[in-house]
């Protein structure tokens, strides 16, 4: 979409111009979709969260300042949602302890096999408070103390949650890939009948062993 | 610490790639449509909370106004009432007082109507006076002509008194049309007691009404009267027209320095925005209540914008109201041998509007918007029928056309609620319900002539600064 087309659309969002707001939402469905899938638990809970940000961006679009990247405005908005989301269901919001993410094994990522869906995926499994502080950190590029601003928590618990999600993220990884590589080596025999699966549902089924929540 | 930045960047890389951005959804907008909706009626419902408030304190303000003003004349009526109470009171006493009065020399009447002047507060002391007076009278009539026709005028006043009662009040110096004796001419119900000399004026006026009532009430002396009501119904008949222009003139004046105040209050903003309406409109009217009569108005508004939310509009709208009212809302200095039951009245004007206008609600299309204002009515035509309760007698007046109408300004409030939709940048089509609330009587009658209806217009905008 072209800048001029851009701002277009936008001045058609701020008459509240019901066309312009959808090709709007439209454009920018699938980069919104894409922060919200990792903040959230599941596509749909995704979906709930990218719709309060779009409404958030209608709202507000007035206030938008031309001269700056409308994406970047966008995604911050979509971030700051699902922050919100999160801190609405805080009460629910998983934590494990530190010490029982020590002393697990860590092994070498050969990765390069996991696609988008499947690293997703792994993201969405981890429980909202890792999930959180690791997009915030490893993705949007945030650092502790912001990130303890943002989600109100200490640097310190920050760093530990971010600390565990990697460390499950791992977990989910190596499986994934062992799982990989059995479902390479059993293709077609009796005994493993989850070849029926298709891949994302093979790893949740796996994963789900080892992960609480 | 190498493979956590790995795991990282693995993450990252993958997430940023807008190749693997998800398609568009249907299902998502169409769920993030029912937000939009919802949030505008949600946001809607608050914002039309002080808005709401505002227009209803508005039609407060008016209506209570409008019913501020009706006191005072529901007290003037009070006035007239008492004033002409006597006469109801009076046959009861008439008899005894009739030999009285007979053995009275005629020439005794000034000095009767002076001492009676004095006592005025006290009723039943006047019920007498006035008795005797009217007993005078009566004996009087057969040889004194120049009595006769004195005290007729005064009746004459007297009737338009109860007619004509706030005009009178506002502070016309009566003026005296026809000379009847010391102060007879003056009109009664002004000042009571305030000097003899006026009480005189109101006895001998009442003195008058009570040869009217004497008239219809009492057998005993219609003798003496028979002769006498066909010259007073002439003589009315023939001074009703001037009544009618001695006292038409005040309502005008009445009436256009307490709204003007309104007008001026009106603030004026900036980046004016005109727009030209035609409209038509058809309208039932009526005073107490409406009686199923159409009327119908054509006219042309202009619309000055002075904010994006204020309008003032103004313009000329020819009206035809035909209505029927009860004869009691009828108001005339005539007096009527034989009341008609009601009148029916076909009245042709032109309304002259200045509305100030709110928009409520608006999108680039549709715009919803209430307004309040007055209306001058000049009146080009007035033709009133009566009708008899029983039947038709060719000496009854059938139909009175008033020769030379008159306006009649800012004596309507408007109320109005406006509909607009865009057809284009340029025109719009757009309906009004509307009120039409008297504040003070119109025509001839002086009737509180109301009407409701709902006007369409086509609008033609000649500075649209509002893209479509």
């Amino acid at each position: 979409m072209g800048e001029e087309e851009l701002h277009q659309l936008i001045n058609g969002c701020v008459k509240q111009d019901r066309k312009c707001q959808k090709m709007l939402y439209k454009a920018f469905y699938g980069f919104s979709m894409g922060i919200c899938l990792r903040y959230a638990g599941n596509r749909d809970e995704a979906a709930e969260v990218m719709n309060q940000g779009f409404m958030k961006v209608f709202t507000h679009i007035d206030r938008f300042d031309t001269t700056r990247p409308f994406k970047a405005w966008l995604g911050r908005i979509m971030m700051n949602v699902s922050i919100d989301y999160y801190r609405a269901n805080l009460k629910m919001a998983y934590t494990d302890d530190l010490e029982k993410a020590e002393g697990m094994t860590e092994g070498d990522l050969t990765d390069n096999n996991l696609n988008y869906e499947d690293l997703l995926a792994m993201i969405q499994q981890l429980p909202q408070a890792y999930r959180t502080v690791f997009n915030l950190f490893a993705i949007d590029g945030y650092s502790h103390e912001e990130i303890g601003e943002m989600l109100n928590i200490s640097p310190g618990t920050s760093k530990s949650n971010l600390h565990k999600a990697r460390h499950k993220l791992k977990q989910m990884i190596l499986k994934a890939e062992e799982t990989a590589n059995k479902t390479n080596y059993n293709r077609g025999m009796d005994f493993n009948p989850i070849v029926a699966y298709n891949g994302i549902d093979v790893r949740s089924t796996f994963l789900n062993n080892g992960i609480r929540g | 610490m190498k493979s956590e930045e790995d795991l990282d960047n693995l993450f990252k890389k993958s997430m940023d790639d807008p190749a693997n951005h998800r398609a568009f959804n249907e299902d998502d907008w169409d769920a993030f449509e029912q937000m939009l909706d919802a949030g505008k009626k949600r946001r809607g419902i608050v914002y039309w909370l002080p808005r709401a408030s505002a227009i209803a304190a508005m039609l407060l303000l008016a209506l209570g106004w409008w019913f501020f003003i009706k006191p005072a004349k529901v007290i003037d009526d009070n006035n007239t009432q008492a004033g002409v109470k006597p006469t109801i009171t009076k046959p009861q006493t008439k008899q005894g007082a009739n030999d009285d009065a007979t053995k009275q020399p005629l020439k005794d009447t000034v000095a009767n109507k002076q001492s009676v002047g004095d006592n005025l507060a006290v009723i039943p002391e006047k019920d007498t006076n006035w008795n005797k007076h009217s007993a005078k009278n009566l004996a009087a009539a057969k040889s004194k002509k120049d009595t006769i026709w004195n005290t007729q005028k005064t009746g004459d006043n007297l009737a338009a008194d109860k007619r004509k009662q706030k005009k009178q009040l506002v502070g016309q110096q009566p003026s005296a049309p026809f000379a009847s004796g010391p102060g007879s001419s003056v009109v009664g119900n002004d000042n009571l007691a305030k000097t003899k000399r006026d009480t005189a004026t109101l006895n001998n006026a009442a003195r008058i009404a009570g040869i009217n009532s004497i008239d219809k009430r009492n057998g005993n002396l219609s003798n003496a009267l028979a002769n006498m009501v066909p010259s007073l119904d002439i003589t009315m008949a023939h001074t009703s027209p001037d009544f009618k222009s001695q006292i038409d003139i005040p309502p005008a004046a009445v009436n256009t320095d307490k709204p003007a105040k309104k007008i001026t209050k009106q603030g004026f903003g900036y980046r004016p925005q005109l727009a030209i309406t035609a409209l038509a409109s058809s309208d039932v009217n009526g005073t107490s209540s409406f009686q199923g009569k159409m009327g119908s108005n054509y006219g042309a508004l202009l619309s000055l914008g002075l904010t994006k939310k204020l309008t003032i509009t103004s313009g000329v709208v020819y009206s035809s109201k035909p209505y029927n009212t009860s004869f009691a809302n009828y108001n005339t200095a005539y007096v009527f041998k034989h009341e008609p039951s009601d009148v029916t009245a076909d009245c042709k004007m032109l309304d002259i509007p200045i509305n100030i206008g709110y928009q409520v609600f608006g999108n680039f299309r549709n715009k919803i918007s209430v307004g309040t204002g007055f209306s001058s009515y000049i009146m080009l035509h007035e033709k009133y029928t009566y009708n008899y309760a029983d039947g038709n007698n060719p000496a009854w007046p059938q139909t009175y056309t008033v020769p030379n109408s008159k306006g009649y300004y800012l004596s309507i409030l408007n109320l109005n609620a406006t509909y607009e939709r865009k057809i284009n940048s340029k025109f719009g089509l757009s309906v009004q319900p509307y009120m039409k609330v008297p504040l003070s009587g119109v025509g001839y009658s002086d009737l509180k002539l109301q009407s409701t209806g709902v006007a369409v217009g086509v609008t033609y905008n000649i500075n649209a600064f509002r893209k479509p």
